[in-house]
C-alpha cells in the first residue's frame, strides 16, 4: 500500500515558510493573522477576519493571492447586493441566426481566493448565497449547478465597530468559517513600519510562493500527520465542554447558549496538524490543539444574554475552557 | 535502521526514563510513606501511655515493623507497579516537552493511530531526536526532600524516646500477662488431673464423672480469653468448694476408724486373719478381697472355725452397726448363717460385704482425690492471685498461712493403703515465698484488693468509757496507747470494742460483697487470729 503524498513534509514545511516570507514583504507584523489565515488555507477552510478597517485585512488576503498564484476576486458587501451578484446569473444573448439563448454570466465568487469584503453589511439573503459556495464548493443558478474553481475560499471581513445597519451572520452561515481571526491594531513600531512602507516611492510587491496545485497537495499532506488518541479525546471533551450545563469551564456554563458542532471538532484537528507541521513536527500536540482553539471556537460560542451584557468576549470563555479541561482524563 | 529497530531504541529510552521516574518517586515517597507508618506508631504511642496496649519493647517492635511496612509498600508500589510503554511514553511526553511525540509513536506502532509510512519513519526519527536531547537531571531531579527528611527524624526520634521512656501501664500489662500465664498453667494443670481421674482404675464411671464436672466446669470458664484475676481465682475457688463438698460427701472416715476397732476381734482368728488386718489397716481394698478369699474358704472350715469365725464376725457387725449398718447386717448375716451351718447364705453374705467394701473403698479414693484436687485448686487460685504481683505486694498478706501451711499434697487417690498413684509428683508442702505478715513470722503471699488510705482526720471520735479514762490498762490492749499523732489521750479506744466493730463488718461483708470464695477463709482466720 503507497500512501506517499504528492510532496515531502519538508517541502511542506518550506513552502510555508516561503508563504509567510513573501505575506510579511507587504504585511508588516500580524505575523499570529498570518499564521492563522495560512493554516485555514492549508486546512482547506474559510476564514472570517474581524477588525477595525485599515488594519490591511484586504491587503493580506490580496497579497495571499498573489504570493499563492490563485485567481483572486473581491467583493464589497452592501445592503443593496443581490445574490445573483455574487453567484452570477443567466443572460440573454443573441447566438446568430437571429436566436437569442441564456448564458450563464459567473459573478465573482467564481475564483480560487474570493474577499467578501464587510460580509455582514449585506442582508441575510444575499450572504445566504455564499452557503452553498462555501460548503459544497458549486453555484447553483436557475437549476444549473456550476463547479468553483480549486482550491476556493472564501476570506470574509466584518467590522466589529459599526453594526449599525449591518446583518449579524447566522450561526449556521458563521459555523461554516474554518476560523475567525481577529485582526489586531500594529503596534507602534508596526505602525512606523507601514507608514514607511506605504507612503514610500516604492510599494513592496508578494512574489509567488506556492500555486493552486501545491496548495491541494500541502492540504492532503496535512491531513496525513497523524494524532495520538488522548489528544483526539481532549479535543472530544473540549467541544463537549462548549455546551453548557455539565461543562468543566464555569464560564460556559455561565455565559454560553450553546456551544460549538462538530465542526469546531474539525476545524481544532486540522489546525492542529497544518500548526504541528509549521512547527517542525509530525504529530499533533495539546499545545497544537491550544494554539487554534480560539480561532476555531470563539465564533462558535453562542454568548447569552448574560455573557453579552456583562461584555465577556469568546475568547475568553475560550481560555476558561482550556484552562479547566483536563488533558489527560 | 529499519522502523523496528528505532522503535526498540524508543522502547529502552522510555524505559531508562521510567526508571528515572521511578527512582524519582521513590525519593518523593519513602520519607512520606515512613512519615504514614509512623504517624500510626504516634498513635500508638500515645494510647499505649493512657490504656494498658503493649510494652516499650513490643512498641518499639512494633514501630520498627510499620516503618518496614512502609517502606516495602512504598517500594513495591514505587518499583514493582506495572506501567505499559503507552503511559511511559506519555510520562516522558509530559516531563521532557516531547509535545505529544512519545505517545504517538508509540499508539502508531501499536496500530491505534494510522499513518502513512513515510511519515511514520519521519515521526519516530523526530520523537527519537527530541528524547535524546532531553535534560534528565533538569526534568526529573533525583533528590531527597529534606523538610519531610528532617520532619521524619523527628518523629523516629520522638518514637524512640517514646519507647524507652518508663511507662507506667507496661506494670499492667506484664500483670495481665503473668495472671493470663497462670491461667494457663492452672488449666493444664486442670486437664492432668481430669485425665488422671479418667484412667484412673479404682473409682467406677459414676464417681469419675462426679469428679470430673467441677473441673471440666472450672476449665470451660478458665478458658474464656476476658477473664481477670478476680474471676479466675472466683472460678477456682467454686471448684475447690464443689469438690470439697463432694470430698466431705463421700468421706467413709468414720468407717474407718471404726474399722479399725471392728477388726481386732477377728486378728486371732486363723480364719479370719486376713480379713481382720485389712479391716485394722482400714484397707477397705484389701478387707474386700479378704472377705472373698473368706467366703471361698468357708466350705474348707471345721465346725469349731466356722462357730469361732461367726462370733468374731457378729463382734465385727457389732462395732461396725452404727457407722455401717449395711455392712453390719452383712457381716451380722453371715456370721449367723455359719452359726446355723448353713455354708452358702453364709458365703453370700459375706460376698454382699464385699461389694459394700469394695462400694466404701471406691468413694473413700473418690472423697481422698477431690480432698487432694481441692487443695491444689486452692493453691491454684492462691498462684493466680499472686500472678504477676511484685514481692512487696504480695508481702500484704496476712500471714496467717505459713510456709509450712500451704499443703501440696499428692493428689492420688490418698487412701490410707497406698494404693493410690499420686498425681502430682510435687507433693511437697507448700514452699511460696511470702513477705514479712501482719501476724508476724513468714507470711504467704496473698491476693488482697486495694487498700483504703484513711487519713487519721476522716476517723471517727469515739468516746471512752468513764473507766478506761481513768485505767486504760484495764480496757485491754489499745489501738494507739502513746495517741501523740491525735494529740488527745482521751482518744484512746478499747482494742474489744474496736475489733467487734471491725469483725462484724469483715463479717458482713464477707456474706453480702463479692469476695472470691478461696479469700474469704483468709478474712475470717485473720479475724479469727485477732480476736482478744
Amino acid at each position: 500500500m503507497e500512501n506517499n503524498v504528492d510532496i515531502s513534509v519538508d517541502e511542506f514545511r518550506k513552502t510555508a515558510v516561503k508563504i509567510e516570507q513573501e505575506v510579511g514583504r507587504v504585511i508588516v507584523g500580524q505575523e499570529a493573522v498570518v499564521r492563522h489565515v495560512l493554516v485555514g488555507i492549508l486546512s482547506g477552510g474559510h476564514i472570517l477576519m474581524e477588525g477595525v478597517p485599515g488594519l490591511g485585512k484586504t491587503m493580506l488576503i490580496r497579497t495571499l493571492g498573489q504570493a499563492l498564484e490563485l485567481e483572486f476576486s473581491r467583493i464589497q458587501f452592501t445592503p443593496d447586493m443581490m445574490p445573483a451578484d455574487i453567484t452570477g446569473t443567466d443572460i440573454m444573448e443573441d447566438v446568430g441566426d437571429g436566436r437569442r439563448a441564456f448564458r450563464f454570466q459567473t459573478g465573482p465568487v467564481f475564483a480560487n481566493l474570493v474577499l467578501a469584503d464587510e460580509i455582514n453589511r449585506a442582508t441575510p439573503k444575499t450572504q445566504s448565497a455564499l452557503l452553498e459556495a462555501m460548503q459544497e464548493g458549486t453555484v447553483t443558478v436557475a437549476n444549473h449547478t456550476y463547479d468553483l474553481p480549486s482550491p476556493f475560499f472564501v476570506m470574509a471581513t466584518q467590522n466589529p465597530l459599526e453594526m449599525e445597519g449591518t446583518y449579524p451572520l447566522p450561526e449556521a452561515q458563521l459555523d461554516r468559517f474554518l476560523f475567525k481571526v481577529e485582526v489586531p491594531f500594529p503596534s507602534t513600531e508596526e505602525l512606523t513600519e507601514i507608514l514607511a512602507r506605504t507612503t514610500g516611492g516604492e510599494q513592496p510587491v508578494a512574489g509567488t510562493a506556492a500555486d493552486g496545485q501545491m496548495i491541494a497537495s500541502m492540504q492532503k499532506v496535512a491531513r496525513k500527520v497523524p494524532i495520538a488518541s488522548h489528544v483526539s479525546d481532549y479535543v472530544s471533551r473540549l467541544i463537549v465542554a462548549t455546551h453548557p450545563g455539565d461543562s468543566p469551564a464555569p464560564l460556559v456554563n455561565k455565559y454560553v447558549r450553546y456551544g460549538a458542532s462538530p465542526r469546531g471538532g474539525q476545524a481544532l484537528i486540522l489546525g492542529s496538524k497544518i500548526t504541528a507541521l509549521l512547527a517542525g513536527r509530525y504529530n499533533v500536540s495539546f499545545d497544537d490543539v491550544v494554539a487554534v482553539a480560539p480561532a476555531a471556537l470563539r465564533h462558535r460560542l453562542l454568548l447569552n444574554f448574560e455573557g453579552q451584557a456583562a461584555g465577556i468576549r469568546a475568547d475568553e470563555v475560550v481560555v476558561n475552557l482550556i484552562d479547566h479541561t483536563d488533558r489527560n482524563e | 535502521m529499519e522502523y523496528e529497530d528505532r522503535f526498540l531504541i524508543l522502547g529502552e529510552q522510555l524505559n531508562r526514563w521510567d526508571g528515572r521516574r521511578r527512582q524519582a518517586e521513590a525519593m518523593l515517597w519513602i520519607p512520606r510513606a515512613l512519615l504514614a507508618g509512623l504517624s500510626v506508631a504516634v498513635i500508638i504511642a500515645i494510647f499505649m501511655r493512657l490504656f494498658p496496649l503493649v510494652d516499650n519493647r513490643t512498641f518499639l517492635l512494633l514501630t520498627c515493623l510499620l516503618a518496614i511496612t512502609s517502606l516495602v509498600a512504598c517500594l513495591l508500589i514505587s518499583f514493582m507497579s506495572r506501567r505499559t510503554l503507552l503511559t511511559q511514553a506519555r510520562y516522558a511526553d509530559e516531563q521532557l516537552d516531547l509535545f505529544e511525540r512519545a505517545s504517538t509513536a508509540v499508539e502508531i506502532n501499536a496500530g491505534k493511530v494510522t499513518a502513512i509510512p513515510s511519515i511514520t519513519l519521519l515521526q519516530l526519527n523526530d520523537t527519537l531526536m527530541a528524547i535524546a536531547s532531553a535534560d534528565g537531571e533538569r526534568v526529573i531531579p533525583l533528590r531527597w526532600h529534606w523538610r519531610e527528611v528532617a520532619l521524619l527524624l523527628l518523629v523516629v526520634v520522638l518514637l524512640i524516646a517514646a519507647g524507652l521512656a518508663p511507662n507506667s501501664q507496661s506494670d499492667i500489662l506484664e500483670q495481665q500477662a503473668a495472671v493470663s500465664q497462670s491461667i494457663e498453667v492452672q488449666i493444664e494443670a486442670l486437664e492432668e488431673i481430669e485425665q488422671a481421674i479418667n484412667q484412673s482404675e479404682l473409682l467406677n464411671q459414676g464417681l469419675q464423672e462426679q469428679l470430673q464436672a467441677p473441673i471440666l466446669k472450672a476449665i470451660e470458664a478458665l478458658q474464656h480469653e476476658d477473664l481477670n484475676r478476680e474471676q479466675a481465682v472466683a472460678v477456682l475457688s467454686e471448684a475447690e468448694a464443689d469438690l470439697r463438698e463432694l470430698s466431705d460427701r463421700l468421706n467413709n472416715n468414720a468407717i474407718e476408724q471404726s474399722l479399725r476397732e471392728a477388726g481386732r476381734p477377728l486378728l486371732d482368728n486363723p480364719s479370719g486373719r486376713q480379713l481382720g488386718e485389712a479391716i485394722a489397716n482400714s484397707d477397705l481394698f484389701g478387707a474386700g478381697e479378704a472377705a472373698n478369699n473368706l467366703a471361698d474358704s468357708i466350705p474348707t472350715l471345721i465346725e469349731e472355725e466356722r462357730t469361732a469365725l461367726a462370733q468374731d464376725l457378729a463382734q465385727t457387725a457389732a462395732a461396725l452397726q452404727e457407722v455401717a449398718p449395711d455392712l453390719a447386717a452383712e457381716l451380722s448375716g453371715a456370721a449367723r448363717a455359719l452359726q446355723s451351718g448353713d455354708i452358702e447364705t453364709a458365703q453370700e453374705a459375706l460376698r454382699k460385704a464385699v461389694a459394700t467394701l469394695q462400694q466404701r473403698a471406691q468413694e473413700q479414693a473418690a472423697a481422698n482425690m477431690a480432698a487432694s484436687t481441692a487443695t491444689q485448686l486452692d493453691e491454684g487460685s492462691q498462684q493466680v492471685a499472686r500472678a504477676g504481683q511484685t514481692d512487696e505486694a504480695a508481702g500484704q498478706g496476712d500471714g496467717q498461712d505459713s510456709a509450712g501451711s500451704s499443703p501440696r499434697q499428692g493428689a492420688g487417690d490418698g487412701n490410707s493403703m497406698g494404693q493410690g498413684a499420686e498425681m502430682d509428683p510435687t507433693s511437697e508442702q507448700g514452699q511460696a515465698p511470702g513477705g514479712p505478715g501482719f501476724g508476724g513470722g513468714p507470711a504467704e503471699s496473698v491476693y488482697v484488693p486495694g487498700r483504703f488510705e484513711l487519713d487519721a482526720a476522716e476517723g471517727i471520735d469515739v468516746e471512752l468509757p468513764a473507766e478506761c479514762a481513768g485505767d486504760p490498762d484495764g480496757c485491754g490492749a489499745l489501738v494507739n496507747e502513746s495517741a501523740v499523732e491525735f494529740g488527745d489521750e482521751k482518744s484512746l479506744v478499747p482494742y474489744q470494742q474496736v475489733f467487734a466493730d471491725y469483725r462484724d463488718t469483715a463479717f458482713e461483708a464477707l456474706e453480702g460483697d463479692y469476695i472470691p470464695l478461696g479469700m474469704k477463709e483468709y478474712v475470717r482466720d485473720y479475724f479469727t487470729s485477732l480476736e482478744p
